[in-house]
C-alpha cells in the first residue's frame, strides 16, 4: 500500500532525518507550503489541492521531485 | 575499562577543546568540561551500574543511550559523580513511553523536561529547594539539568530548528531541575503522593513551560490565595487544557504561601480540589483562539453549548502536581505541561544493571 507523510516545507528536514533515523530513508514525503495553521479557508483549500495532487502522483507511480 | 565510545585526540588547551566540541555541535553553546577517560571513569564510579547498559533510545535520532554516554555528557555538563544516579533515574523516566519524549523533543511548543527531586538525596548532593529554586547558583541543580539537555542534543539530536522545532524555546532548555523543600511543606511530599516511601529518593519528570509567577502579597486565607493561583493557571495561551486527558500542572507553592493555606486546615487534596474546581475558563473565552477547534476534549465537554460554562483545564484534581519549594517571600509558581504526555517518576538508585 502506498503511504506518505504530509508535512510543510519548514518541517521537511526534520521529517527526512526522522525517517532516516528509523531506517526509512526512502519514505515519500508530500511537502506542502508552510504554514498550515492560521490560514484562511481559500488558502487551506490551496494546500489541500497541493497535497492531493502529490498524493495522486504517489499512488499513480513514482513520486516526482517536489515542486 | 573497555570503552564503547570512540577516543578522539584534541590539543590540550581550553580553546582547542571548546572549538572541537562546538564544531561538532557537541554543546549547548556554553563551554563544556572535556570528557577525558579519567573524568568519565570517575563519573561512572558514582553509580553502581553497567556502563554498557542501554537505558533506552533517545528520539528523534533514536540513538542508544548507554550509561557510559550519559556519564560522558554528565562530565561535559560539570556534574559530580554523586549526581549520576539522579540522571540514570531521570532518563529511565524520560524514556518511558508515557512521557512521550519524541513529541517533546520535536514540538514547536517550548516544553522542556522539568526534573523534580525528592527524598534524602536532595540533602546528600546539596540540591537547592529554597531561595531561587528555579534559578542559578547551585551546582547540583545547574549541572544535572544541563546534563539532561546535553543528552537530548548530543544523543537525541535535538538541535534547534532541526531535531528540536521549538518556535522560541525557553531558558529551561538549558537547565530545569528543582527539589522539593520537604521540611517546610505542611503536606506529604510529592513522591509520597505518587506512591513512594518518604525515605526513598525519587525524580519526577514532566514536560513543562517555564514557571509562571504567582505574586500574592495580601491574601491572608487559603481561599483568596488559591484563587490567585487558579487565575494564573487558567491562561488561554498555555497548551494545557487543549488535550485534556494529558493536561497537567505543577504548582510550586512558596513556603509562606503553603503555610497560609495550611493554616486554614487545607489538606493536599483540598488544594488540588480547589484548583481543579476554580482554575477554569468559560467556553466563550476558549472560543477566542489558542487551539480552539484543534482541541481534544472528552465527549461531555464537547457537548457543552452554554458559552458561560466554566470548563476544566485538567482532567482531575490529581493532575495537579503540588509541591513546596522556594525561600522567604510571597511568590509561588505554576508550570503548565505540554499536554501530550504525562509526568513519570522513578526511584533513584534502583537501576537494574
Amino acid at each position: 500500500m502506498a503511504a506518505a507523510v504530509i508535512c510543510t516545507t519548514a518541517f521537511e528536514g526534520m521529517a527526512r532525518r526522522a525517517a532516516e533515523a528509523l531506517g526509512m530513508g526512502t519514505l515519500p514525503l508530500v511537502v506542502i507550503g508552510h504554514p498550515l495553521g492560521g490560514l484562511r479557508a481559500e488558502e487551506v483549500e490551496a494546500r489541500v489541492r497541493e497535497a492531493a495532487e502529490r498524493l495522486a502522483a504517489l499512488v499513480a507511480g513514482p513520486l516526482p521531485d517536489r515542486p | 575499562m573497555t570503552w564503547r565510545s570512540s577516543r578522539v585526540e584534541v590539543e590540550d588547551s581550553h580553546e582547542a577543546i571548546q572549538a572541537y566540541f562546538r564544531a561538532r555541535r557537541w554543546s549547548d553553546g556554553l563551554p563544556i568540561v572535556a570528557p577525558t577517560e579519567v573524568r568519565v571513569a570517575a563519573m561512572l564510579a558514582g553509580a553502581a551500574d553497567d556502563p554498557g547498559r542501554v537505558i533506552g533510545r533517545v528520539p528523534p535520532t533514536w540513538h542508544d543511550l548507554t550509561v557510559e554516554k550519559l556519564a560522558i555528557n554528565a562530565v561535559m555538563a560539570g556534574c559530580e559523580p554523586a549526581y549520576l544516579p539522579v540522571l540514570v533515574a531521570a532518563f529511565e523516566a524520560l524514556l518511558d513511553p508515557a512521557f512521550n519524549l519524541h513529541a517533546i523533543q520535536a514540538t514547536t511548543h517550548p516544553a522542556a523536561p522539568l526534573l523534580i527531586v525528592n527524598g534524602p538525596i536532595v540533602r546528600e548532593i546539596d540540591l537547592n529547594c529554597g531561595s531561587g529554586v528555579f534559578g542559578p547558583g547551585w551546582p547540583a541543580n545547574a549541572t544535572i539539568g544541563r546534563a539532561v539537555r546535553l543528552v537530548l542534543m548530543n544523543v537525541g539530536g535535538a538541535w534547534p530548528g532541526e531535531g528540536d522545532m521549538a518556535t522560541q524555546g525557553q531558558p529551561g532548555k538549558y537547565s530545569y531541575c528543582i527539589a522539593e523543600h520537604e521540611a517546610l511543606s505542611p503536606w506529604e511530599p510529592l513522591h509520597v503522593e505518587r506512591g513512594f516511601a518518604r525515605d526513598q529518593s525519587v525524580v519526577t519528570v514532566i514536560a513543562g513551560e517555564g514557571p509562571h509567577n504567582v505574586n500574592d502579597h495580601v491574601s491572608e486565607a487559603a481561599g483568596p490565595l488559591l484563587a490567585v493561583v487558579a487565575h494564573t493557571m487558567a491562561a488561554l495561551g498555555s497548551n494545557a487544557k487543549w488535550v485534556l486527558e494529558d493536561s497537567s500542572y505543577v504548582v510550586v507553592l512558596g513556603p509562606e504561601h503553603a503555610a497560609t493555606i495550611a493554616r486554614d486546615g487545607f489538606t493536599r487534596a483540598d488544594v488540588q480540589r480547589f484548583l481543579y474546581e476554580t482554575a477554569r475558563l468559560p467556553l466563550r473565552e476558549l472560543q477566542l483562539g489558542g487551539m480552539w477547534r484543534m482541541h481534544d476534549w472528552p465527549r461531555w465537554m464537547r457537548a457543552v453549548t452554554d458559552v458561560d460554562a466554566r470548563l476544566p483545564i485538567v482532567p482531575s484534581p490529581d493532575a495537579i502536581l503540588l509541591l513546596v519549594a522556594g525561600g522567604p517571600g510571597k511568590h509561588s509558581a505554576v508550570v503548565p505541561n505540554f499536554s501530550v504526555g504525562r509526568a513519570v517518576s522513578r526511584r533513584i538508585g534502583s537501576a537494574t544493571s
